[in-house]
């Protein structure tokens, strides 16, 4: 039975704000098997700031390509249909929520902080396993709290009472939004998931970032995100409302068992790229608005 | 709208019956790779997998050498295209493309730069968790931004089944040779240790069979010493003592080869052997349609030892080697000295390696592994003795050197001894094994 909370938090979804239209018909260019590159470049390049920002990215030390890439459709050819879908999500999420909800300001920030972390976390755990799909993991890891910012926004004043609670008693966010909502922020993250139509992989990551055993066949990711997201507050990159380390499954760790070499060259490695990279990003951001 | 809900449900069931034959068509690839044995097979496979899956001009497998870890054209589909692929190659690698395409691990399509006009390159890394096995670069005259994504998804897919096919089939070849080098090396053991208890056997028992053989061939002669006999009964003593003299000979050999007649030891130049050895061959007239070919190094170190039983080895390995080639051949003596090598067990200054090769019928593959056993013998009908090999393998461990043989059917053998070069002592100084011989 959904509790009445959620039922609220349903009834609100309809409120949130949705993906750009490009974003959606990118998506659906993507998942089309018979789609070319020429065809999914024609939509990006409609989109001005899109293609701006598009290219802002491919050619930033996230990709490392070797040469400028100056055309849309180069670089649809060159990093993939997924790469760019990926990439356009990861920029629009990022500004669709800041721009418009103007509340709870400051720890908004935080939370996109923690959520870089944990995105450049799992690229790096990814990286170093050596998987194939370290952009996924990226957006997976930026995507992952979302259903948090949601609750901020439906919920502010329950999300707030979780938050305190947290302060008040040695319990995790995840458990005080239980106390307090009567039911978390992966739930709420999957049902937006499932609204934006993201992909399957992404939406069962975000719902089961906590708990990886459940994620079925993509465990394996979900368990680098699950990770990443440990590493993250770790080195106290942004905040994830509490102050506290959500528990380690065991059944994710039997993944990795890294030793604690790795784990320390690991963090290094966060810590570094996240310096990188948040500068990229606030630059690809701060042109958008002066356009 | 309800059209166009069946319109849906339509491409829907088409889409999944095109997935199912895709799946089929997987399968079937995996029947073709299970049968490959080498890179070059299951390059035939996915070359033709690749052609298949979309319209090329062709594609080119590179493979990453494992001693200079450089990517080497290694296959290319059709043939005519390999000098243009390789021209193109160096420039995405000098402009670090390769690299980048390596590093995501993703398959990517890169604009040509030599191949040009209109040509795209299709790169595909073949990689594993574990190894970075080379890269498939297809080349096609399809306009880049005309490539579905589904036709980067079926190469890729491909590339991965074959980088794991490759990197099985790489495993397993190492693990192969490991296993062929492990056998021979456990067969020499055995050989050796087989020679060993038949030399101490033998030392045992030839020597009880010349005993009575002495007394034998003393009584023979004194019966032929008795005045009143007739042609016939001389006759037959002769027989009896040329046959007693021939058991003799035998068990001689026999005690040879299980413990060496210790003879004094000396160094002498192994050229100077050989020279002999050849030279006794070449007035042999049944010898004439054997073409010699000696290679033999001008700086050979000398060797101690004993020449004339290095002299006999030679002469047994000629003659195996004249009989393998009745209808003539090409008899090769190659001596070289190897100065990096070293003998097993003592301390030497490198080694002298002797390569007897004959172009003859080669040895059975079931016998190979007899020849150097006493009384083993393929030429019944030409009186061998079976002891001639076991001989030369008793004179060459007495060496403290090693004999080795090889053969193909009908292409030849070649016999291979090792002898160390000696750290040379003062002069006169006996051999380490000279004493406890003599004891």
């Amino acid at each position: 039975m959904v509790p009445q909370h959620l039922k609220n938090v349903i009834h609100h979804l309809n409120d949130l704000p949705t993906l750009p239209r490009t974003i959606l018909k990118i998506t659906e260019l993507v998942n089309n098997p018979k789609t070319s590159a020429r065809d999914l470049a024609k939509v990006i390049t409609d989109d001005q700031v899109l293609t701006a920002r598009l290219l802002k990215l491919v050619n930033s030390s996230f990709y490392g390509f070797p040469q400028k890439i100056s055309t849309v459709t180069a670089a649809i050819v060159l990093l993939g249909f997924d790469a760019i879908r990926n990439l356009l999500l990861t920029t629009s999420v990022f500004d669709l929520f800041s721009s418009k909800y103007k509340a709870n300001k400051e720890m908004q920030e935080k939370f996109w902080d923690h959520s870089l972390g944990c995105a450049i976390g799992a690229k790096v755990i990814g990286g170093f396993l050596k998987s194939e799909q370290v952009e996924e993991l990226f957006v997976a890891g930026l995507l992952h709290d979302i259903g948090k910012i949601v609750e901020m926004m439906i919920l502010p004043q329950e999300f707030e009472q979780a938050v305190q609670k947290t302060q008040e008693v040695p319990i995790t966010i995840y458990q005080a939004e239980e106390e307090v909502l009567g039911f978390t922020h992966t739930e709420v993250g999957r049902l937006l998931a499932e609204k934006w139509n993201l992909p399957y992989k992404l939406t069962k990551i975000i719902a089961h970032h906590h708990d990886p055993s459940k994620a079925g066949r993509f465990a394996e990711e979900t368990s680098v995100v699950h990770l990443a997201d440990i590493f993250c507050r770790a080195l106290g990159l942004g905040s994830g409302g509490d102050e506290r380390m959500p528990p380690l499954q065991p059944d994710a760790w039997a993944y990795f068992h890294f030793s604690s070499a790795v784990i320390d060259h690991l963090l290094q490695e966060i810590d570094r790229t996240y310096y990188d990279i948040s500068s990229v990003l606030v630059a690809t951001k701060v042109e958008d608005q002066s356009v | 709208m309800g059209k166009s809900q069946v319109n849906s449900a339509e491409i829907g069931y088409k889409a999944i019956l095109e997935f199912v034959d895709r799946m089929e068509e997987i399968t079937q690839l995996q029947d073709r790779v299970d049968i490959t044995s080498n890179i070059g097979q299951i390059w035939k496979v996915f070359s033709a997998e690749i052609q298949n899956a979309i319209r090329v001009d062709g594609c080119a497998l590179f493979l990453v050498e494992e001693a200079s870890q450089e990517f080497v054209l290694s296959h290319a589909d059709p043939i005519s295209l390999a000098e243009g692929i390789q021209k193109e190659v160096d420039l995405q690698i000098a402009c670090g493309m390769f690299a980048w395409v390596i590093k995501r691990r993703k398959p990517a399509l890169v604009p040509a730069l030599f191949l040009k006009p209109n040509k795209t390159l299709v790169m595909l890394p073949l990689v594993t968790i574990r190894h970075i096995l080379g890269m498939v670069v297809v080349v096609t005259s399809i306009d880049e931004s005309l490539i579905t994504h589904e036709n980067i998804k079926v190469l890729g897919m491909l590339a991965k089944q074959c980088a794991l096919v490759m990197d099985n089939y790489l495993l397993y070849d190492r693990l192969r040779k490991e296993h062929e080098h492990l056998l021979r090396a456990q067969h020499q053991i055995l050989q050796a240790e087989k020679l060993a208890s038949i030399g101490r056997l033998t030392a045992g028992a030839s020597h009880e069979i010349l005993n009575p053989l002495n007394i034998l061939s003393g009584y023979v002669q004194l019966l032929q010493i008795q005045p009143n006999l007739d042609d016939k009964s001389k006759q037959y003593l002769v027989t009896i003592q040329e046959q007693v003299e021939r058991i003799a000979g035998i068990v001689n050999s026999l005690y040879r080869f299980s413990r060496p007649i210790e003879t004094k030891k000396e160094t002498f130049s192994l050229q100077e052997v050989i020279d002999r050895v050849v030279r006794l061959f070449g007035h042999e007239q049944r010898n004439d349609q054997m073409i010699w070919d000696l290679k033999i190094d001008k700086n050979l170190p000398m060797l101690y030892g004993n020449p004339d039983a290095i002299a006999q080895v030679l002469v047994i390995l000629f003659s195996n080697a004249r009989d393998a080639m009745p209808n003539g051949g090409t008899l090769s003596v190659e001596a070289t000295f190897l100065p990096e090598a070293s003998a097993p067990g003592s301390e030497s200054r490198g080694v002298v390696q002797l390569r007897v090769a004959d172009t003859g019928m080669g040895i059975q593959e079931e016998d190979i592994g007899r020849i150097f056993d006493p009384f083993f013998t393929t030429k019944q009908n030409q009186n061998g003795t079976g002891l001639g090999l076991s001989v030369a393998y008793g004179i060459i461990e007495e060496h403290e050197g090693r004999i080795s043989v090889e053969s193909r059917r009908h292409q030849g053998t070649v016999f291979t001894i090792t002898l160390p070069v000696r750290v040379m002592e003062t002069k006169g100084a006996v051999g380490p094994e000279a004493d406890t011989q003599q004891a």
